[in-house]
């Protein structure tokens, strides 16, 4: 296959992350051109999968469970039964076609990993709330929601193996190269982040562009002048049965990356998937 | 001739009425005003009654008193560190449909008949209103909490999951849902709409549409 999408989750006791991805493959679905929405899961519980109504809109499902939570992304590149891949995060939205930024990615690029992220009010995001780390170490500003990558590159096979290094060492690349602030715990952003850092390479997989645009509703970078615990105190998360989507009183048109794990309700689902059979 | 009462013993045997201790609340906010003895307050119309120990606790300063709130539903004092707004989810609450929701237990019903354009809102039996609850939950104990008749519900209709959008408002009052349903007529809706209300009860329901 060409080109396809793919989510990687583990069982959370926590969080439905399931429930997340499937939202998120339905969405895709219902969104993107043909040739342009496939979706592949990976999974430590595929049993789960096929109690889904529709799990059809996973186009593979891989049984994996070599890495719980977010660990499993930094082997994107190995899991993976796409050419040319998106890797997302479960907890985001597909609204609109998105299919033209494949275009240019396949066209241009080996890896590209999205570098902005905007507010749900289409302001750029510069606070560097949850990003102190990125900041005081200028590492590269990398959003790993949105990876783009190509299976046979030696540059990305290098990228992902350092990366990977990073998450199963993270105090000694922290000693080394975080001692300016360190994180609590080395996710795949500053593993991604210090990867590219190291290999020197950022200037070729986070060059500036108008896309990707994801919107991230973690909560203190949404240019309030009030702190948050969670967006959802403040604005409401308003999704209709054409799929459209509104946070506040906002339309929200790009991908949005919800944060709040408990914005897929039942009836969320249910939406996503009377128009996935309508389509 | 004038007997002389034992001081001593009159203080042994004295035996003083028992204090019961109340907290006002401010019934929008659930904000806990004044703690106190229930005779100080016998005019306050919105108030709950109190352990003495928690209430002892607060007139001493121990627990603050701005970290007070009353869960009005449960009809129970909640310690908790206060926010400093309130959640969009309070002031603009969506009424979900009953297959939707995630509670087993609803306080306010509301169903539309779209044959008749009547849009009926019910309290529980729990708050002295006609609906009455399913089996599980009988027998029910009806809710002590004291209500102001006049407290005002609005319930907002629009567009289907989105408030932006408003369609109609209609108002209500508590008083109108106790003892009595209360129906509006000539309410015409397409086949989906949403209604948003402030949350002054905890869980609202609307009828499957």
């Amino acid at each position: 296959m060409k080109f396809g999408y793919l989510i990687i989750i583990s069982e959370n006791a926590e969080h439905d992350y399931l429930q997340m991805a499937y939202a998120l493959a339905l969405s895709i679905k219902n969104t993107q051109k043909p040739g342009y929405d496939q979706v592949a899961l990976v999974t430590n519980n595929s049993k789960a999968v096929s109690e889904l109504k529709s799990a059809w809109v996973f186009d593979e499902v891989i049984e994996w469970d070599q890495e719980t939570f977010w660990d499993g992304r930094s082997w994107m590149d190995q899991l993976t039964p796409f050419e040319n891949t998106v890797c997302l995060d479960a907890d985001m939205l597909f609204l609109k076609d998105y299919s033209h930024w494949i275009d240019y990615f396949i066209e241009n690029a080996e890896l590209y990993i999205s570098n902005k992220a905007y507010t749900y009010r289409n302001e750029l995001v510069i606070s560097d709330d949850y990003r102190r780390t990125f900041t005081k170490n200028k590492l590269p500003n990398l959003y790993s929601f949105y990876t783009f990558f190509k299976k046979d590159s030696e540059l990305v096979t290098e990228f992902f193996t350092l990366g990977r290094a990073i998450i199963k060492n993270p105090t000694e690349f922290s000693n080394l190269f975080l001692s300016e602030f360190k994180p609590k715990i080395v996710g795949t952003d500053e593993a991604f982040a210090l990867a590219a850092k190291i290999l020197d390479i950022q200037d070729i997989i986070a060059y500036p562009l108008e896309f990707p645009r994801v919107v991230h509703m973690k909560p203190l970078v949404q240019n309030w002048p009030w702190p948050s615990d969670k967006w959802s105190n403040h604005v409401g998360f308003y999704f209709n049965r054409q799929g459209h989507l509104k946070i506040g009183n906002y339309q929200q048109y790009d991908i949005v990356h919800y944060v709040e794990k408990d914005k897929i309700t039942a009836e969320t689902i249910n939406i996503l998937e009377e128009i996935a059979w309508k389509k | 001739m004038e007997e002389i009462i034992d001081f001593e013993e009159f203080l042994r045997n004295i035996k003083l009425p028992e204090v019961s201790y109340v907290a006002v609340f401010d019934p929008e906010t659930g904000e806990v005003k004044s703690v106190g003895p229930s005779h100080a307050f016998e005019n306050k119309p919105y108030k709950i009654p109190l352990d003495k120990e928690t209430a002892e606790l607060i007139i001493e300063g121990k627990i603050r008193i701005n970290s007070c709130f009353v869960d009005i539903t449960g009809n129970t004092l909640e310690i908790a560190e206060i926010k400093s707004v309130f959640k969009i989810d309070d002031v603009l609450h969506r009424v979900v449909e009953t297959k939707w929701a995630e509670f087993d237990k609803a306080d306010i019903y509301i169903t539309y008949d779209k044959s008749q354009n009547t849009l009926t809102v019910e309290l529980t039996e729990e708050f002295h209103g006609t609906k009455k609850l399913a089996e599980k939950f009988q027998p029910v104990n009806k809710r002590k909490v004291i209500w102001s008749g006049d407290t005002t519900m609005k319930l907002l209709i629009t567009d289907y999951n989105d408030p932006n959008v408003l369609y109609t408002m209609i108002t209500l009052t508590v008083a109108d849902l106790v003892e009595q349903k209360k129906i509006f007529e000539n309410i015409e809706l397409p086949e989906r709409f949403s209604i948003y209300t402030r949350r002054i009860f905890k869980n609202y329901v609307l009828g499957d549409l």
